[in-house]
């Protein structure tokens, strides 16, 4: 475990007195990279701020170690993000910068691309589950809430048998749906 | 094969009995499909089990970032100035239509918007037809017969969260906002899965009544996994 996972902890456990030091000591690098590539301040703070919530989701579970410097996997996150909102806006970043004034090691950097990776599969996950039908997204958020599923189904007025059917069949669409996304099947080649 | 398909949410839940569990994994051995399958739901169940825990502690994780992002960013010399003047005349053209609309209400919020009843109870008995025949008024906007039903429902089986969720909502529908707090806080303070969503509805149905604070209480407790999470933190706004 690399001693920057304290500052997962810090997002984990919501310390407020952790969190300034995280914007003390990345935002202005953050902010750099950003205005350096047609953004300004703003963005970089809103960039910053939704990197700092993936990173929290994806350590959400208590099973993720850090194994690279923080910094290195904050401006990967960072980095990936506001190329996406760029490709968004339809405007050609100017890479070059992007890495200028950050010093990573080829193995770190290797890690917090991975992380980054996780992070963005996680993410395609739940968006696509946001397109799936309203009955099967309320089944499958209910199934796996921490309630045991007989007590879902009465909640739900359904037959425990038919919520295990449903939940079967929804879950099998959510596996098709998500194989089928570009990010999943460039994975399968 | 199909068969072996069935039973993967069943193995990952741990719900196969010890013998059916041993006839799987040997399944699982030999044939690749059904393992990549298999691994494939492990990764959602994960994936979906987690982010809904961590939504639980996402807002108030989400205030605190937002302050600290405010008193980093306050005060600095921007890095970039921005070209105002060049979007000062649209910006300002647009925000006089924006409030022209508004005046004309096209783009307040209708915090009051009910979801769809759901048709499809299975519970196979008497209940089905009443409950059904509840649905279909309460998606008809005849909030007084779906109330009635759902009542009579309430009062035969206490136990259905869902009966009692749309009854409340079926009071917001005819705007009876006490009796729609009184059947949603219960539920709005319990750990069902229409916990999160009674929060939303209970404090619209709290502002209705004047009650803000405790309003403005219920909507901070509704999560980022609810539907109702963007509604709630506009109603947050418009409450503070």
């Amino acid at each position: 475990m690399h001693p920057d996972q304290r500052y997962i902890n810090y997002l984990k456990q919501n310390d407020r007195k952790g969190i300034t030091e995280i914007y003390q000591r990345f935002a202005g690098k953050v902010t750099r990279m950003i205005c350096h590539n047609n953004g300004d301040e703003s963005d970089a703070a809103d960039v910053l701020q939704e990197a700092l919530v993936a990173i929290y989701r994806l350590s959400a579970d208590g099973k993720f170690t850090l194994t690279c410097p923080f910094e290195a996997f904050l401006i990967t996150v960072c980095k990936r993000k506001w190329l996406n909102a760029l490709k968004k806006k339809s405007i050609s970043p100017v890479t070059k910068s992007l890495d200028d004034g950050f010093t990573i090691e080829q193995h770190e950097e290797t890690e917090a691309r991975q992380y980054a990776e996780q992070i963005e599969r996680e993410s395609t996950v739940m968006q696509v589950l946001e397109t799936m039908g309203e009955k099967c997204r309320e089944i499958i958020r209910a199934c796996m809430g921490k309630q045991h599923q007989e007590q879902v189904a009465e909640q739900l007025g359904l037959t425990y048998a038919y919520l295990r059917k449903k939940k079967s069949e929804c879950m099998a669409q959510l596996g098709k749906l998500v194989r089928a996304h570009p990010l999943f099947k460039q994975e399968e080649r | 094969m199909e068969h072996y398909f069935e039973h993967i949410q069943d193995y990952l839940d741990g719900l196969l009995t010890p013998e059916e569990r041993r006839v799987f994994e040997q399944e699982l051995q030999r044939n690749v499909a059904l393992r990549e399958e298999t691994n494939h739901q492990r990764e959602l169940h994960a994936i979906i089990g987690k982010h809904q825990r961590a939504a639980e502690g996402l807002p108030a994780l989400q205030e605190t970032l937002r302050q600290v992002s405010d008193n980093h960013f306050a005060g600095r010399p921007a890095l970039k100035k921005r070209r105002m003047i060049t979007w000062l005349i649209p910006m300002a053209a647009a925000a006089c239509l924006l409030v022209a609309f508004n005046f004309f209400g096209w783009f307040t919020t209708d915090f009051n918007q009910l979801p769809e009843m759901s048709l499809a109870v299975t519970r196979g008995n008497a209940s089905d037809t009443d409950y059904e025949e509840a649905a279909r008024a309460f998606n008809a906007a005849d909030y007084d017969s779906s109330a009635e039903l759902l009542a009579a429902l309430v009062q035969r089986d206490t136990t259905v969260i869902r009966y009692r969720f749309f009854l409340g909502l079926s009071h917001i529908g005819q705007q009876d906002y006490h009796r729609a707090a009184a059947q949603l806080r219960p539920i709005a303070d319990g750990p069902s899965v229409f916990a999160d969503d009674a929060r939303y509805f209970t404090a619209v149905a709290l502002w209705h009544i004047g009650n803000e604070q405790q309003a403005a209480n219920y909507a901070k407790q509704v999560t980022v996994s609810s539907p109702y999470y963007e509604k709630a933190e506009k109603l947050l706004r418009k409450l503070q």
